[in-house]
């Protein structure tokens, strides 16, 4: 007898996989079951998967017609690199115009649906429920990444592609999923059209990929012209804070940090801190900027999800 | 007594829920008996939804306090969510759903264990008669099968209490004999059923207590005999008789209770006398006793089914907030 109580409790205790952690959420096993009946998924997938493969054809056609030396190694790095970068950016593309789709109506289709009474009279937490649409939204927008590796694996047989680009760059495409999803249910949780709330999703992803590099060239050509009209004038201190100004608006742009992490791979052979002389001598010490952007989109993630969680507990007043 | 020692099993006081200008709800109280089919009457808009809401957990109270089985709805609402299964009066959809894991989502959503489920679903099934449509998709169900998948959703986690909100409505009178057949069985169950409507023959035929809303005020409460008691001491007796209609309507006319005797139809040699009665059960029943004496050949002897709306019409004035 005691001992069964005790095998209990070491069950109750033992820490239940990722798996057994998803099925437990109600939520995440409806939305599955839904999302990958029939074929709709498999058609998705196909056509994603077949664009991407396309275009890395494109590329391979490109480059065995107008590059005479395809035998070098410096010119085969080179189409590595540049698989490699087209098929990052387009999961990007693929990322912030899928996610917000998956995500937007969340909550708001539950409520148009007249399913939200329902969910909210059982046991179901608040959080049970944003969790559940967020994670079953950011699990197929992983699942696409996922299935985009073999193609990327490609890069990898022509080489120039170096294991911590692979790694940063994967990193980077995740944590934009996740801040997408994020984002697109936090519309969905307090706003009650489904329409509006998916306006609202994309206008974040599109800002966030395309909307800030037009805000950081605005801010560079503004240091550019403080530089070349009154760089004499500016102080140390005020050099030092345009600077690191200028980084933070990398580092919240997946573009701009990408390609920055990637110079500073290059230039600096470092992954995660590199100096940067400025132009009056001194020297800062700066964190590459895929660290602040997945510091700062996970934060902003979890912010997000809480105010989604605060929105859903309320009770109609 | 046990009725102190066994608490009520819905008890709301001074329940008022205001929409801005609006009062939607004004001071209701009432008490609701473990095991009973209480019907909440009322017309559109008289603030029957709002109060089931309420109940459920789902709409604030602007003041007052309802308790389900001893606990508050507002301090202890997840008690009271455990405790009560509630059906709105839509059905909630989801288009890409089979009929099992509709209730296996729900049960799931009641934290009920994934080796549990498949059996329970099975059971619940059953008593809705769906079983057949196990692997259906929910959306193609019939209006009358949604409800009755929408009744097997709120037993999923065994309430002790349902919240159905016009369980009956929009449906052909087949489902709806199928529904209100359903919810005597769940009463026979022990389960105490709350359920609003304003088909007033639901209420005649299974509820053992009746409150009438109107504008947000309850207007009257009780056993639909004592309301009818109430609200209209004479009753409405229609009688059928074999020939000697004069007879009859002379001889009614001594009896006590006997207020006004119509003949007011008389086809095929049959004829029928409109009573209005205002004695008791007892009385009725010696009035019939001293017309089967007498020897008039009754054929047909009953209360006047016109009765419960002229309950109703009398109760409300046909306000609407």
């Amino acid at each position: 007898m005691s001992e069964t109580v005790v095998d209990s409790a070491v069950s109750a205790k033992r820490r239940p996989s990722l798996g057994e952690l998803f099925r437990r959420n109600p939520v995440v096993v409806k939305e599955m079951r839904a999302r990958m009946r029939g074929n709709r998924a498999f058609i998705l997938l196909t056509v994603y998967l077949g664009l991407l493969g396309l275009m890395v054809a494109l590329i391979y056609f490109a480059f065995s017609q107008s590059t005479s030396a395809v035998n070098s190694v410096s010119d085969r790095q080179i189409f590595g690199k540049a698989i490699f970068g087209i098929l990052v950016f387009m999961q990007l593309l693929t990322i912030s115009f899928v996610s917000p789709a998956l995500t937007a109506g969340a909550i708001s289709m539950e409520r148009e649906h007249q399913t939200y009474d329902l969910l909210r009279t059982t046991l179901l937490t608040g959080r049970a429920l944003v969790m559940g649409k967020f994670l079953s939204g950011l699990l197929f927008v992983l699942l696409m990444l996922f299935a985009a590796l073999p193609l990327q694996s490609l890069a990898f047989l022509f080489g120039g592609v170096a294991p911590e680009e692979f790694i940063i760059a994967t990193i980077l495409l995740i944590v934009s999923a996740i801040a997408f999803c994020a984002a697109g249910v936090f519309f969905s949780s307090f706003i009650k059209r489904t329409l509006i709330s998916t306006v609202l999703a994309y206008a974040f992803a599109i800002i966030t990929v395309f909307g800030l590099p037009m805000l950081l060239l605005l801010a560079f050509s503004l240091i550019d012209v403080l530089f070349g009209g009154l760089g004499s004038q500016i102080s140390s201190a005020g050099e030092i804070f345009l600077f690191i100004g200028g980084w933070l608006l990398v580092a919240v742009n997946p573009l701009a940090t990408a390609v920055a992490t990637e110079v500073v791979l290059l230039q600096e052979q470092s992954a995660f801190i590199f100096t940067l002389p400025l132009p009056s001598g001194i020297s800062i010490t700066l964190i590459s900027p895929w660290v602040p952007y997945i510091i700062f989109y996970l934060i902003l993630s979890l912010f997000m999800l809480w105010i989604s969680i605060r929105f859903v507990r309320r009770v109609e007043k | 007594m046990t009725s102190e020692t066994i608490p009520s099993m819905i008890v709301i006081k001074e329940l008022t829920k205001r929409y801005g200008q609006l009062t939607a709800v004004d001071k209701i109280t009432l008490t609701v008996e473990e095991g009973e089919i209480f019907g909440f009457v009322g017309p559109n808009g008289a603030g029957k939804t709002s109060t089931l809401r309420m109940i459920a957990c789902l709409l604030e109270p602007s003041s007052g306090e309802i308790r389900v089985g001893g606990h508050s709805v507002t301090n202890d609402s997840r008690t009271v969510r455990r405790l009560i299964g509630y059906m709105p009066d839509f059905f909630g959809v989801y288009n890409d759903m089979k009929v099992w894991e509709y209730l296996d989502f729900f049960g799931a959503c009641y934290a009920i264990p994934e080796i549990e489920r498949a059996q329970l679903i099975d059971d619940l099934l059953e008593l809705v008669d769906l079983n057949h449509r196990r692997e259906d998709m929910v959306d193609k169900l019939s209006r009358g099968m949604k409800q009755r998948l929408s009744l097997a959703r709120t037993l999923v986690h065994d309430p002790q209490v349902l919240i159905l909100d016009e369980p009956a409505s929009g449906l052909d009178p087949r489902a709806r004999v199928e529904i209100r057949e359903l919810l005597v069985e769940l009463a026979k169950m022990g389960k105490t059923i709350f359920f609003s409507t304003h088909i007033l023959s639901d209420v005649a035929e299974i509820c053992t207590r009746v409150g009438i809303i109107e504008a947000g005020k309850l207007v009257a409460v009780g056993a639909l005999e004592d309301l009818q008691q109430q609200i209209m001491p004479r009753r409405l007796i229609e009688l059928t008789v074999l020939g000697q209609i004069e007879e009859a309507q002379s001889l009614l006319e001594t009896i006590p209770g006997v207020v006004n005797v119509d003949k007011f139809q008389n086809n095929g040699g049959r004829s029928r006398l409109r009573i209005e009665f205002s004695g008791d059960d007892v009385a009725l029943s010696a009035a019939l006793a001293i017309l089967v004496q007498k020897g008039i050949p009754v054929l047909h002897f009953n209360e006047s089914r016109r009765d419960l709306e002229e309950v109703f019409m009398r109760a409300t004035k046909g306000l609407v907030t």
